[in-house]
């Protein structure tokens, strides 16, 4: 296994964290190129990533049925806003998020990590774990990891863990236990933040929004302000403000940037024999909701500095 | 009276008034190159005029035209558009459509400006209609909105193109617009807490036109027609259906009830103002017009010259001859109407 990978384009990541059981879209947030670095490791009951981007991205369809997934940041600068959103849970330099993979099935949690700070995943087996913390009766640590969606850790636990996560990713998995006994003094210890009113709805308004907007059924024709407002049962101001606080966009542009996320990837993923080029980006950019076929390849080149066409000419190479 | 800043720009051509859009839009256009198309479609004489008084971060404008125009510009991501029509208290119909918005007195449109996904917008000013144009700044406005907190002004801006509203902020904006015009005021701060206000207060009976499927089809339609290929006949319908995934049938019908004419009368009021602009380039010599003017309406899809002659007789009510010698004097009115008033 490679130590690590370096990416210009953010599919692959998607594509490599596959292999860990993984099956996440990911969306390019804001305009332009990036760069993109990932290291990955696996074990016995346990694996590791971390992602680096030069880009702010949004992960969907995180969780697999056999792990919970952990999640920390590292800082590459200092920000006042938070770094990223596990679940709606603010990413800070001491917080460690992800506890809701305990709870929701494969595939059903999300993140948003900005582009000022590394995200690693700490995916441990649900099993043992919660063996584990039976065992040596961590109360404490069982009541955060069901009902927290994170923690912040103020003491040398979550350090250590970040510390003996780099060293692992650059040598290999020695001890897996370790990672267990880290983890639930983390949970053990770490302090649950204070009661913020409508935080709790917040939560469960983003997990609905993400997961509608990745809706693949529903990319063909897509839906107006007040069709989601609707759908979600919920006023468009605090749609929107909830929108522009997490994702720093309004719902319609997330959307619409998650169809030609889509798009690329169904583009991108085409085999040889099933090109046609003209005919396939005018049906591909119909399936996720562009009916213009002039409209779309000028929101594709603004979004991606490439045409829908180079787009199909690369597929090969990646 | 008019305000001290006020200057009126009349025009008796297009060419012109696109001219002087491209010069006083470009600040609102700092990112991305600003271009627009204007086109005639009912039939006569033109006579345009653009009263404008910016100020700082908010340029205003008052235009009326003597003729039906189409009107059309990229949209993009740095300013903001409202527009309304004045028909100072008469009840008069208006044909006036803002990107699908169909305007009455109470309505307020053209925030569709303003989109981050690409686009563009359309407006067509009924003959003889007082539009009053209000353009602001986004950065500026945004600045505002997450003061206020006013993300229903926010979420209205960007996904929807106009309403129609009683609220008493919109009175309230609409009439600063017309003491600026007669006073002259120096600050824009009024006019942003205003119209944010407007599209923020919840209205009785508010009407509003969201941007949808249907709205992009029109939008779509109108740019291709800009866009269609210069040199080659103009598009079929079926070529135009098949571009726009969309039928026949509902093309048609959105083309009648937007346009109030058949796809293919808009097709050639396009392509005759393209030609017009073309006779009218003051780039190219007057004699070298003359001894290209057939060649040229050929270009744009006009095969026989008799028929064009027609055409172009009936819309403008000049022969293409006319237009080539008037090419060379000045197009432009300019007054300026504080000079005129201190005479």
């Amino acid at each position: 296994m490679k130590l690590e990978l370096a990416y210009s384009d953010h599919i692959q990541l998607s594509e490599s964290l596959n292999e860990l059981g993984q099956t996440t879209r990911i969306t390019q947030l804001e305009k332009g190129e990036g760069k993109y670095m990932m290291s990955f490791k696996q074990s016995a009951g346990i694996a590791l990533a971390e992602i680096q981007s030069t880009q702010p991205l949004l992960y969907e369809g995180w969780g697999t049925s056999w792990s919970v997934d952990f999640n920390w940041i590292t800082p590459k600068c200092k920000l006042n806003d938070p770094f990223g959103y596990c679940e709606g849970y603010e990413m800070k330099e001491d917080s460690l998020g992800g506890f809701n993979t305990i709870n929701t099935s494969p595939g059903n949690s999300w993140g948003k990590y900005s582009n000022s700070c590394s995200s690693t995943a700490c995916m441990l087996d649900k099993r043992i774990l919660m063996k584990i913390l039976k065992e040596c009766n961590a109360t404490q640590a069982i009541d955060n990891l069901s009902k927290a969606r994170g923690l912040d850790i103020n003491n040398e636990s979550l350090h250590q863990l970040k510390k003996l996560t780099r060293k692992d990713l650059a040598r290999g998995i020695i001890n897996p236990t370790k990672y267990y006994d880290l983890i639930v003094a983390c949970l053990e210890s770490g302090e649950k933040r204070d009661y913020k009113k409508g935080l709790t709805k917040n939560y469960r308004l983003l997990g609905e929004i993400v997961q509608l907007s990745h809706d693949s059924s529903r990319m063909s024709s897509p839906m107006t302000l007040s069709d989601v407002c609707q759908y979600l049962d919920t006023g468009q101001a605090s749609l929107y403000r909830v929108c522009q606080d997490y994702f720093g966009m309004g719902i319609i542009e997330m959307m619409t940037q998650i169809r030609l996320e889509e798009a690329r990837r169904s583009l991108l993923m085409l085999k040889q024999n099933e090109k046609n080029h003209a005919l396939t980006v005018r049906d591909i950019a119909i399936s996720y909701g562009f009916k213009h076929q002039g409209r779309f390849s000028r929101r594709y080149f603004t979004s991606f500095g490439e045409l829908p066409s180079q787009s199909l000419d690369k597929s090969k190479g990646l | 009276m008019k305000a001290r800043k006020a200057k009126e720009f009349v025009f008796n051509d297009l060419l012109s008034m696109e001219s002087y859009c491209k010069n006083h839009y470009t600040d609102y256009y700092s990112k991305s190159n600003f271009s627009c198309n204007v086109t005639q479609l009912s039939k006569g004489e033109l006579v345009t005029s653009s009263i404008c008084a910016p100020i700082n971060d908010a340029h205003l404008e008052i235009f009326k035209s003597s003729q039906t125009i189409l009107y059309e510009e990229e949209a993009n991501h740095n300013s903001v558009a409202f527009c309304w029509i004045n028909s100072n208290g008469e009840q008069t119909q208006t044909n006036t459509i803002i990107s699908g918005h169909r305007m009455v007195d109470l309505s307020i449109a053209g925030f569709n400006r303003l989109n981050k996904t690409g686009g563009n917008i359309w407006d067509i000013v009924g003959a003889n209609t007082q539009l009053c144009c209000m353009s602001l700044k986004w950065e500026k406005m945004k600045k505002k909105i997450d003061q206020m907190n006013a993300y229903n002004a926010f979420a209205k801006l960007e996904e929807c193109i106009g309403i129609d509203s009683n609220s008493s902020a919109s009175i309230q904006l609409k009439s600063l617009f017309e003491r600026h015009f007669t006073k002259g005021l120096s600050e824009s701060d009024a006019f942003y807490d205003l119209a944010i206000a407007t599209l923020e207060e919840p209205c009785d009976q508010e009407i509003l036109t969201e941007r949808s499927d249907k709205t992009e089809l029109i939008e779509d339609l109108v740019k291709l027609l800009y866009e269609d290929r210069e040199g080659m006949p103009p598009l079929t319908i079926s070529e135009i259906t098949k571009y726009l995934n969309t039928g026949k049938e509902s093309l048609s019908i959105a083309c009648r009830e937007n346009f109030n004419m058949p796809i293919l009368d808009l097709i050639k009021s396009i392509r005759l103002e393209q030609v017009k602009k073309s006779y009218l380039n003051p780039h190219v010599p007057k004699g070298l017009k003359n001894f290209t003017k057939k060649q040229n309406a050929l270009y744009y899809g006009f095969k026989n010259w008799t028929t064009f002659q027609k055409f172009y007789y009936q819309t403008f009510q000049e022969s293409p001859d006319e237009t080539i010698n008037k090419s060379t004097k000045a197009s432009v009115l300019v007054t300026d109407l504080f000079m005129r008033r201190s005479q």
